[in-house]
């Protein structure tokens, strides 16, 4: 036979081989020594845990010619014989394949016989949790009370669903998950017994992700082992099993800290790009707030040594982090998790899933609900508003003269572009020298967080006064900053509306309320804008083609009148 | 076909040549991994290899092994397909059976299992002995789109692969290049992982209308009236694809929202509706973050409730109204 499996080839043989599981074994090598031994053993456990080798270890211990002895000998024709499965009187069933009642009574019809080659007739019965209802009760009388010569030895990874009434009749043992240090340590001698070199992270990524199966951790050893060689290094494990590597966490755990979605959603699109399985992809990301949480509790955490052993830098996330804000986060990471196993959008998932943590992550700061302190802000935000109120009037007042007098050529556009509703003049002026201020010390991330609020300043307004809502919904945030927010408009008497001292300070208001601080609003036209404006962010993007068609109809708007007449009104696009 | 045809699953065809190459070939693999991206293919490349006359690791595709695989009538080479909905225990006692004897005429025997996650409980416990510990020289192939459904004795029985989707940006250039229009084909493919489905959907007509019509669909919604209802039902529900078009309908809604907020987040780069920037700003300045989230989030559960046989009318309709209510 060629080429076997690792978990094959180093299936225990012994008891002393059997990691994990000491407090079974000494049981059972105990009763073997004294000869008191049960006649039904039941072995329950998660995969991989060697359920079924102890099984067999047990029966070549009882069978052994040079026994019964605590260990088989592994040399007698009886240890090997049932190792090779040779020996008739040792039987492994697959209760998952022959359930049936009918394979049952084939077991009970020959039990009675005395065993042909060794002392006892062992039955393994594995997977029994699959035997049908019928077939479990046919086995009762025979499991209670077998001939002297019989033992049984029933092992499932499902107890739960075995009747009440065959449990009792056997001696039960739980195997346990095996944990990351004996399976470290058995995974290291099956290295050096291989002569392979590995490195000691590793060996515990690949424990970590077995999750306690021995058997998991051996095959994915074996999978590493042909991938890469006798030289094996913690990236092969990563390539191999498909799961972020610690930097990667390091780095997103900053990001998530620093709100800084925009970087979160690049690294969720590398790692889709890398072709990782994005629900594994949040299962190490919940993992690793999980044991950054540990780590804030109980910092000398054996299980933790593998995040803290490569750099400080979990260390360092660990202090920065509250307790808070990691069960926040690991509450919101579950829910989505469980939402992706059921979804085909795993992937926009995932991103709303960000999206939303990094919305609700509360600063680690001092409360500021308390009701004081809010009374306090409040009354600041109105003094401050005030004051700004009565600077700008000040300022608008003294300048109004020159202002109209250095806004005539900026204005003149407008005139044009109003033609038909030329009756109201231009009588707002705007202050130009405030606007070219507030346009200067525009920064793009206010104005990107005003354009983000925008919605709910709109709705706000229209809750107070739809007449209000009715006329701002024309405008648009182009600037905001030092403290005033610049607002363009496309047509001018929705522009001269939203001016009204009493719709302004409803908007201010409004404003200061839902973005956080108080802003001077200042309004002018849209074209005016693009003459004053730094850029044309946003939705001012009117393009070359737009402004050429527009340069003839310029001085006066009896040219559209001809215009209109000449080519018809369908042709001619006029831009309020 | 050889090794070289798998470019696209370049890491797990290395993985398994190397593996034969070394006669290191696991006993069993599970090959997880969405639709089309060639589980099926690598599957029956790893069989023909292993029995084929040349015996380094490739396959020749001319010797009488190789050729009777692609025809499917190799006698150590099976195939098992779910019998209906599920694969049934009786398949898998007559695999059993078939392979305690010996291979015909190599020393090796293999069998595929598709879709092994829609083997009944009882075929999949009934597996578990046999493919822990088989006979002679067995490789046992499973593939599946969803591992998670798998009982877990049985992934740790296995070498499990994760086959990679060709990456999103990649399968858009490969469209791309056939000259299809490039927004469509964005949509589709995030719809979609399987290339020629995508492609599917980029040359169909109404495609392209169901954008339109879920543009026009959420300005409707943001309007606040009765016109989304009006439109709903004009358009939508009456289309001519049935219920598949609903469902890639709201995929596109779904898509297109997410668009929005992806412009409110001033992330340009990933936006998929690349031509339609005006309206979406338009669109933007008047919807919040929250409520793209929330609407994301109503979307999604339509269409689960439409996958579950839900009433196509009602669930939409009641869709709207939850959207305009947020």
């Amino acid at each position: 036979m060629g080429y076997r499996a690792l978990y094959r080839v180093f299936r225990p043989q012994s008891f002393h081989d059997v990691v994990g599981q000491e407090p079974i074994t000494r049981t059972l090598q105990n009763a073997i020594k004294e000869q008191r031994f049960s006649h039904a053993y039941l072995f329950n456990g998660p995969r991989g845990t060697g359920k079924t080798s102890v099984a067999k270890i047990f029966a070549k211990a009882v069978n052994c010619l040079h026994g019964p002895a605590a260990e088989p000998c592994n040399e007698c024709s009886a240890c090997i014989g049932i190792t090779a499965g040779s020996v008739v009187d040792v039987m492994e069933i697959d209760a998952a394949s022959n359930r049936g009642v009918e394979e049952i009574r084939d077991i009970r019809d020959k039990v009675k016989y005395a065993p042909t080659e060794v002392r006892f007739k062992v039955y393994i019965i594995d997977e029994v949790h699959m035997l049908t209802t019928e077939a479990f009760n046919a086995l009762l009388k025979t499991l209670e009370e077998p001939p002297e010569h019989v033992i049984f030895i029933l092992a499932t990874t499902e107890p739960h669903r075995l009747p009440a009434t065959i449990i009792s009749r056997c001696q039960r043992f739980d195997f346990r998950s095996i944990s990351a240090k004996s399976m470290i340590g058995k995974l290291r001698y099956v290295a050096d017994s291989k002569g392979i070199q590995v490195s000691d992270l590793a060996l515990s990524l690949i424990s970590r992700i077995s999750a306690g199966g021995m058997r998991d951790a051996l095959s994915l050893f074996d999978q590493v082992y042909s991938y890469s060689g006798d030289q094996i290094d913690v990236d092969d494990v990563v390539v191999i099993t498909g799961v972020v590597s610690q930097q990667l966490l390091n780095r997103l755990a900053e990001q998530v800290y620093s709100k800084d979605i925009a970087s979160i959603l690049e690294l969720i699109q590398q790692v889709m790009a890398e072709g990782k399985n994005l629900e594994q992809f949040l299962d190490d990301v919940l993992m690793f707030y999980r044991d950054l949480l540990l780590y804030k509790t109980a910092p000398q955490l054996e299980e933790l040594e593998h995040r803290t052993m490569g750099d400080d830098v979990f260390v360092v996330l660990a202090k920065r982090y509250s307790a808070e804000q990691l069960y926040h986060i690991i509450e919101e990471l579950n829910k989505v998790s469980g939402e992706m196993k059921w979804s085909n959008h795993p992937k926009i998932l995932l991103e709303l899933g960000f999206i939303r943590l990094v919305e609700g992550l509360a600063a680690p700061s001092v409360k500021t609900d308390l009701p004081e302190i809010e009374g306090l802000v409040q009354r600041i935000g109105q003094l401050e508003r005030k004051i700004s109120q009565l600077q700008s009037a000040g300022v608008a007042s003294v300048a109004m003269p020159t202002a109209t007098a250095t806004s005539t050529p900026a204005e003149a556009p407008t005139r044009r572009e109003t033609p038909k509703r030329s009756g109201m003049p231009s009588t707002v002026k705007i202050s130009e020298q405030r606007i070219k201020e507030a346009a200067a010390s525009s920064s793009p991330q206010e104005l990107q967080n005003v354009l983000q609020k925008w919605s709910e300043v709109l709705n706000k307004v229209k809750k107070r006064k739809i007449q209000v809502h009715a006329w701002l919904l024309d405008g648009t945030p182009v600037a905001a900053g030092n403290g005033s927010l610049v607002v363009s408009f496309k047509s001018a008497i929705h522009r001269e509306t939203t001016e009204k001292p009493m719709h302004r300070q409803l908007i201010e208001e409004i404003a200061a309320d839902v973005l956080g601080k108080p802003y001077e609003l200042l309004t002018l036209m849209e074209n005016q804008w693009e003459e004053i404006g730094p850029q044309s962010p946003q939705t001012g993007q009117p393009n070359g083609l737009e402004q050429a068609e527009q340069q003839p109809q310029e001085s006066t708007d009896l040219f559209v009148d001809e215009a209109i007449k000449l080519v018809g009104r369908q042709l001619i696009d006029i831009k309020d | 076909m050889s090794w070289q045809e798998c470019s696209d699953q370049q890491r797990i065809a290395t993985i398994l040549r190397q593996s034969i190459k070394n006669d290191r070939v696991a006993h069993a693999y599970l090959f997880a991994g969405g639709r089309g991206v060639g589980k099926r293919r690598v599957a029956m490349q790893l069989g023909k290899s292993l029995l084929c006359l040349r015996q380094d690791g490739d396959s020749c595709d001319q010797c009488h092994h190789c050729l009777r695989i692609n025809s499917g009538n190799h006698p150590d080479f099976h195939l098992v397909e779910p019998d209906g909905a599920s694969i049934k225990i009786d398949q898998i006692r007559g695999l059993q059976k078939e392979f305690s004897l010996r291979a015909v005429e190599s020393k090796r025997k293999v069998y595929i299992l598709d879709h092994a996650d829609k083997m009944t409980v009882q075929a999949a416990n009934s597996l578990l002995k046999f493919l822990e510990e088989p006979g002679s020289e067995v490789t046992a192939i499973l593939l599946t789109e969803n591992p998670h459904q798998m009982l877990p004795t049985i992934l740790s029985r296995c070498q499990v692969m994760h086959f990679a989707e060709l990456p999103f940006e990649k399968r858009v250039g490969l469209l791309k290049s056939e000259g299809l229009y490039e927004p469509l084909v964005r949509n589709a493919c995030q719809i979609t992982a399987d290339l020629g489905q995508a492609r599917e959907l980029c040359q169909a007509e109404w495609f392209a209308q169901f954008r339109n019509q879920v543009l026009q669909l959420n300005e409707d919604v943001l309007e606040k009236g009765s016109h989304a209802l009006v439109g709903l039902q004009e358009k939508i529900v009456k289309n001519d694809q049935g219920t598949q078009g609903i469902s890639n309908l709201l995929d596109l809604y779904i898509y297109w929202l997410r668009d929005i907020l992806f412009f409110h987040m001033d992330r340009k780069q990933d936006i998929l509706n690349l031509d339609q920037l005006e309206a979406m700003g338009r669109q933007a300045l008047r919807c919040s973050k929250t409520w793209l989230l929330r609407a994301i989030q109503i979307v999604m559960g339509t269409k689960d409730r439409l996958a579950r046989h839900a009433n196509p009318q009602l669930t939409l309709e009641r869709m709207i109204i939850e959207l305009q209510e947020v």
